[in-house]
């Protein structure tokens, strides 16, 4: 367990070391809230998102954007210490390789809740703060969500031999997961289109498992009451949980050793 | 015109760079553009669609044209900015060489998304097509040009990160590259006032009068107000950006 | 394959039964082999390695060291064969080879946000320092390899060879069992690297073995107690630095100036000396005698002189170096081998 830790502190030390990217970040998360979810406000038409201000309707959405962006960022830094060989530092300090590749897939899952936590404090300003219960369940959820996110940037990591490809494979993931998802719009919208024959099945279908969409509809759920709770919401998030942490854990451990 | 060719040829060879601005204009318009049409009110609803695809158009000419920027700094972290300091080509030539590459060269990019564009909005008046591309032409160039001006005043790699990604957060969305200037108003005036005077206000409604979507016009009838902002711009930052490159670039000190 | 091996001290398995090799070493790898694709970088090494010494892996680049190193510290598999480090098989046992061992890498692998004070600071928490014992040695070592007022600097704005201090800080403050160090001083001052090499000869000092993983043959000279020499990943030869360069044949040099022309017979009486290899008159009055084990003979071929009337002016007495020794078995200069390495 110690290891774990000793891992976890690395990371978030780098972490904190990129100042400059966080606040870049940060402006852009916020610029978003406070500019164009402002205006938009009085372009969106309230009987199509079901509810009467579109600020708090992206308000969840922004959180986890954020969340997202910063627990992903942790692929980045696996991508570029396999290509200039710092990983081989890493994999000779007496730590195990699980420990190693746990201690990454935490420290990726809990930077996330550490840089998203004032923009949710921005989301409960804005839409209401939750009780204990539910922010627990909130905070949970977020957990499971950013330490998937993690694990999927790590897979992508490993999966990638050099920066272009990585980077190439990152804009699908972030593209992919961002736009078809309700981060920005209902789901309920999307699906309408779907039946309207104008997103394919497939599109819609991965809306609804879009663990972003169920995560910015759990917050949803809780503080505003739409869309309603549903167990799928969870259900996406610890599936999703699940498998790219067993995936993100052991493809690290078999890949950074592969030479 | 060799400062120019070298920019040019040496931003085509990052494929990857060129393929992600392709895949996310294409996710931006494929699904954003087509879902938050069927969002707005009514009154919007016909035309938001076409509207926004015009102005992910100037976004990425924008986001391209500053790109000119992190290439000084890979440049300086490299050496290579001494050679070319040390080339028969005065400083002039050299900062306007790079302004002028730097927006030729994010013009070609987004040509082809211009060309979809034009395919998805339909041509009203290839004239005012003309007009318009032209006023983007130097659109480009201004960006590009404030994007050297910044990167060389700053001299500091995460600096000049922070301050893009800041400047980028407020330009795109302090204008009505995403929305038009009526909502913009109706939700705030301040932001109103500072989209009026938006070059990324300007480049976008001059693509919109080119392509024929009128509807929303932002500041005083189209187009010369908006081209006169943009020369404005490019001028600004083109005889601004050569002082301080020249004044700027020797003497080291980049980090 | 020619391989030279010194019978009193064992490097390959020839000399000494295997059995008693493994009881007294700290290393022993066996038919050890590493291949890339079409490379083998490693081929069929066997290797032991003394408790407390310091072993100077040498060759050119390309050689095999880098991923001989790589190998015994499990950060990379072999592809067959066996190595033991420490009592431990590095593919059953690697995390407790890992608790033995500390390495310096050749290309320093710090995260350029980093600086030098958390780089070390960290590294000594993961090996195990208490507090008040890693805030003591990283303040030591750091004020040893001079980076104590660049302690706060981001790794990213350090020169190569600051960044090369602060990776062999880390050896210095853990304080290993086993130190594998891949070029030590690479990019390093002449001050910096007498300091360093000092340093390392007190960690032997404290009971450390040292692998020395370099291609400067000088610094493996100056540092090793026992020198493996590389090639196309196979170990040449491998003893004393001493021993090895007496093994070449008449690689000692003697240059004598002398006051007066010397006769034929005098050349004769000289030649008859058995450690003697070659002698050639390069002026009627100065000689140049090519022979072995120099610090022997030259007394004896001065009582010679001496005897035979022929005053000496001057002498002048060269050695071989490594580098020599290296030209002696494979027939290359360091430069040519690495032009010629596959791995270029």
């Amino acid at each position: 367990m110690k290891a774990v830790l000793h891992v976890i502190e690395h990371d978030f030390r780098n972490f904190l070391r990129y100042k400059w990217w966080l606040a870049g970040l940060i402006s852009m998360n916020l610029a978003d809230l406070l500019i164009m979810a402002v205006v938009y406000n009085q372009m969106v038409n309230p009987q199509i998102i079901n509810l009467k201000s579109y600020l708090n309707f992206f308000a969840p959405g922004v959180t986890v954007l954020g969340l997202f962006a910063s627990a992903f960022m942790i692929g980045r830094e696996i991508n570029m210490e396999v290509r200039r060989q710092i990983h081989h530092y890493l994999l000779s300090l007496p730590i195990t390789r699980f420990e190693l590749a746990l201690g990454r897939l935490l420290a990726g899952g809990l930077r996330g809740m550490m840089y998203m936590s004032p923009l949710l404090l921005t989301t409960f300003i804005f839409v209401g703060f939750p009780s204990l219960l539910q922010l627990l369940a909130i905070l949970a959820a977020l957990f499971l969500l950013a330490t998937g996110i993690s694990g999927l940037s790590i897979v992508t990591a490993v999966s990638t031999t050099s920066f272009e490809k990585f980077v190439t494979a990152r804009g699908l993931v972030y593209y992919v997961l961002f736009f078809c998802s309700s981060i920005f719009y209902p789901l309920s919208l999307i699906q309408t289109l779907g039946k309207e024959g104008v997103m394919p099945q497939a599109i819609v279908v991965l809306a609804e498992i879009n663990p972003l969409s169920s995560g910015a509809d759990l917050i949803r759920s809780f503080l505003l009451g739409n869309p309603p709770f549903a167990l799928e919401m969870v259900r996406n998030l610890i599936a999703f949980f699940i498998v790219f942490t067993i995936t993100a854990t052991f493809g690290y451990m078999k890949i950074v050793e592969r030479a | 015109m060799v400062v120019v060719e070298r920019d040019v040829r040496t931003f085509f060879r990052f494929k990857v760079l060129i393929i992600m601005r392709a895949i996310w204009f294409a996710a931006q318009v494929a699904f954003f553009g087509l879902i938050a049409s069927r969002m707005v009110v009514p009154e919007l609803a016909d035309i938001y669609f076409e509207y926004y695809v015009a102005g992910v158009v100037v976004m990425m000419l924008y986001s391209a044209s500053v790109f000119i920027g992190y290439d000084i700094f890979e440049e300086a972290e490299h050496g290579v900015f001494e050679y070319l300091l040390s080339l028969p080509i005065s400083r002039r030539e050299l900062v306007l060489g790079r302004s002028i590459g730097g927006g030729i060269r994010s013009f070609m990019l987004v040509g082809p998304l211009i060309a979809i564009t034009l395919f998805v909005i339909g041509l009203a008046n290839p004239l005012n097509l003309l007009i318009a591309l032209s006023a983007l032409f130097l659109f480009a160039f201004g960006v590009s040009g404030m994007s050297i001006t910044i990167a060389v005043t700053l001299k500091s790699g995460d600096r000049f990160d922070i301050f893009m990604g800041v400047l980028n957060a407020l330009i795109v969305r302090l204008s009505t590259a995403m929305y038009p200037q009526a909502f913009v108003q109706q939700a705030s005036l301040t932001y109103a006032e500072i989209s009026r005077f938006n070059p990324v206000t300007f480049a976008s409604d001059m693509f919109r009068w080119g392509t024929g979507i009128e509807k929303y016009f932002t500041v005083t009838p189209m187009p010369l107000a908006a081209i006169l902002g943009l020369v404005l711009f490019f001028f600004a930052f083109t005889i601004v950006g050569v002082t301080f490159y020249e004044k700027r670039l020797e003497g080291g000190g980049w980090q | 394959m020619f391989i030279y091996c010194n019978p009193s001290i064992s490097c390959s398995t020839i000399s000494k039964s295997r059995e008693e090799s493994v009881a007294v070493s700290i290393i022993h790898t066996t038919d050890l082999t590493k291949r890339f694709k079409d490379l083998t970088a490693v081929d069929n090494l066997d290797l032991t390695i003394e408790k407390g010494e310091i072993f100077g892996l040498l060759g050119p680049n390309g050689a095999g060291k880098t991923t001989t190193v790589l190998m015994l510290t499990t950060v990379i598999k072999p592809s067959s064969g066996t190595a033991v480090v420490g009592g431990y098989d590095v593919r059953e046992n690697p995390n407790d080879v890992r608790r033995l061992i500390g390495i310096c890498f050749q290309e320093p692998k710090i995260l350029w946000v980093s600086t030098p004070l958390d780089v070390l600071n960290w590294h000594a928490k993961v090996c195990g320092l208490s507090t008040q014992e890693r805030k003591r040695r990283v303040k030591q070592v750091l004020e040893d390899v001079n980076m104590w007022d660049d302690r706060g600097k981001k790794v990213h704005d350090l020169s190569g060879g600051m960044k090369k201090r602060v990776e062999i800080a880390k050896v210095l403050i853990q304080r290993p069992r086993i130190a594998f160090i891949d070029e030590p001083t690479a990019q390093i001052d002449v001050v910096g690297k007498h300091k360093i090499w000092n340093m390392i000869r007190e960690l032997r000092d404290e009971g450390s073995t040292i692998i020395l993983a370099t291609n400067e043959l000088y610094e493996a000279d100056v540092l090793s107690d026992r020198v493996g020499i590389m090639h196309k990943g196979k170990m040449l030869v491998c003893d004393t630095p001493k021993t090895l360069k007496d093994s070449i044949p008449g690689g000692d040099i003697v240059e004598i100036q002398l006051e007066k022309d010397v006769s034929k017979k005098t050349l004769k009486d000289l030649t008859s000396f058995q450690e003697v290899v070659n002698l050639t008159v390069l002026k009627p009055n100065n000689i140049k005698v090519h022979l072995n084990k120099v610090e022997e003979i030259v007394p004896q071929i001065m009582e010679l002189l001496v005897k035979k009337g022929v005053p000496v002016r001057s002498i002048n007495m060269t050695e071989p170096s490594l580098d020599d020794v290296f030209i002696h078995y494979t027939g290359l200069t360091i430069e040519e081998a690495e032009q010629k390495s596959p791995s270029r």
